[in-house]
């Protein structure tokens, strides 16, 4: 439903509320204004838009004009609305009303202000408050169970020091060291998500010999030699920041072996300018439904939740601190049922 | 009691069982044109329908019609915003731009009747 009408908004006077003196109604609605405006008369037609709100619409003036706009109403001061821009898009506005007359007639003078940004940030920001509030609730959860472990060992220990035998000391100094390594590898995963937020990867590209990083990691694991297979070229040389190679590698092996079943084999493969390194598991897989949600911060499968700790972190740390270095990180079905997680680094040029 | 039938008081009873002459009423009908499931869309579909009830109780209807999953009929309509809400009938079409949540200017601007209206006058 169109109606014509241009020009109608061309000439005569206008008095623009409390604020304008009279002239030209260009003059008094359009001109030193960065906001859209559109001036509707009693039919809620356009009459006028300026240039900005042109832009705002997506839309030639000349459409604009004449278009049914229909009657802005504000309660209170302003109020958000949504443009509907040609194609499906759409732009937040915020729009103050202001009533005029034209010739004797009303009009009405939509500002509209672009927020897009404003609530783009705003989502962000709220977005990112509730990321807080999760890794709160999640570090407090994953925190008080081995703290409360320690407590409880502690206290056996100084309660029962002299009757305890030599073994029974040492197997609870064991579980107090065990505990405490997982509260640190927890710490440090905290540590790593909340850089990555305020900072992004840092991603200081060094050349660094792969199998080097992966022997240092397995060296840190303390694990059997038969529950870690290794397949690495040792001229194979990844362009990538050292602390997060081995951060994420680190995760990729503490994943396997808290959710997969040994032996878990580390292979590498050098390509012209990648170099891809897999991890992969002799455990039960991931399930399909589960797999486009596996690299989600704070996401785990539903059936692991509650027998064994964790954050739901590691593989959205892995990923994030990959891109931030260049590369990838996805998962592939392993070829006998395991799972098999995938990193991909740059290749550094040969010397 | 028993009523003897003379022809005055027959046509008293008639007069009496005869039906009222109809009132008419006046059918609102709306189209409320709102992007996505927003606090925003909500809110101007309560406001919408806390007039109608107030106003003009069980004689309306409203149609929302969301542009995110209707483009085409946004486009068709010529919508350039939303929340708008067209009122397309009782004739002429008015089309107000906002969430409503002022209701005494949205019912102005809507033409509705105010409180102490009769329904049936319309506008």
């Amino acid at each position: 439903m169109r109606s014509g009408g241009e020009g109608a908004a061309g000439s005569g006077s206008a008095r623009a509320g409390e604020a304008g003196p009279r002239g030209n109604i260009d003059q008094v609605i359009v001109s030193g204004s960065a906001d859209g405006i559109v001036a509707v008369d009693a039919q809620g037609i356009v009459r006028l838009c300026n240039p900005a709100a042109a832009e705002l619409f997506a839309r030639r003036a000349q459409d604009l004009v004449g278009a049914p706009f229909g009657f802005p109403i504000v309660a209170g001061t302003a109020t958000e609305i949504d443009l509907m821009l040609p194609g499906g898009g759409r732009r937040v506005v915020e729009m103050r009303v202001t009533v005029t007359t034209l010739d004797d007639d009303p009009l009405y003078v939509a500002a509209l202000r672009d927020i897009t940004r404003r609530s783009h940030t705003e989502g962000e920001l709220a977005a990112a408050l509730d990321r807080q509030n999760v890794a709160v609730a999640i570090a407090a959860h994953e925190l008080h169970n081995p703290l409360a472990a320690i407590s409880v060992l502690v206290d056996l220990l100084r309660d029962h020091l002299v009757a305890l035998a030599e073994e029974q000391k040492a197997d609870i100094v064991d579980r107090i060291a065990d505990r405490t390594a997982r509260l640190q590898g927890l710490v440090r995963k905290l540590l790593t998500a909340s850089t990555i937020d305020a900072k992004g990867a840092s991603a200081h590209l060094e050349r660094v010999t792969v199998l080097e990083v992966i022997l240092e990691r397995l060296g840190e694991l303390d694990r059997r030699p038969d529950e870690v297979r290794l397949s690495c070229g040792a001229e194979l040389v990844a362009l990538v920041d050292r602390g997060e190679f081995a951060a994420m590698l680190g995760n990729y092996l503490e994943n396997a072996l808290a959710y997969g079943r040994p032996p878990i084999e580390v292979s590498v493969r050098g390509r012209e300018d990648w170099i891809d390194v897999r991890v992969r598991d002799h455990g039960a897989g991931v399930p399909q439904a589960f797999v486009p949600r596996l690299f989600d911060r704070f996401s785990r499968e539903p059936h692991v939740e509650r027998e064994t700790e964790g954050t739901g972190l590691g593989l959205w740390i892995v990923r994030r601190l990959a891109q931030g270095n260049g590369g990838d990180a996805w998962y592939e079905a392993g070829e006998d049922g395991g799972a098999c997680f995938c990193l991909r680094l740059r290749r550094a040029p040969a010397d | 009691m028993r009523c003897d039938g003379g022809p005055y008081e027959r046509e008293a009873v008639e007069a009496a069982r005869a039906p009222e002459p109809e009132l008419q009423v006046i059918r609102y009908s709306f189209q409320l044109y709102v992007a996505g499931d927003t606090a925003r869309s909500k809110s101007a579909e309560a406001n919408l329908r806390f007039l109608c009830d107030s106003l003009f109780p069980g004689t309306y209807e409203v149609e929302v019609i969301d542009t995110s999953q209707r483009p085409d009929l946004a486009e068709q309509a010529w919508i350039l915003a939303t929340p708008t809400v067209i009122r397309l009938a009782p004739s002429p079409q008015r089309r107000v731009i906002g969430d409503l949540s002022d209701h005494g200017r949205a019912a102005i601007a809507l033409g509705l009747p105010s409180q102490d209206e009769s329904p049936s006058e319309g506008v």
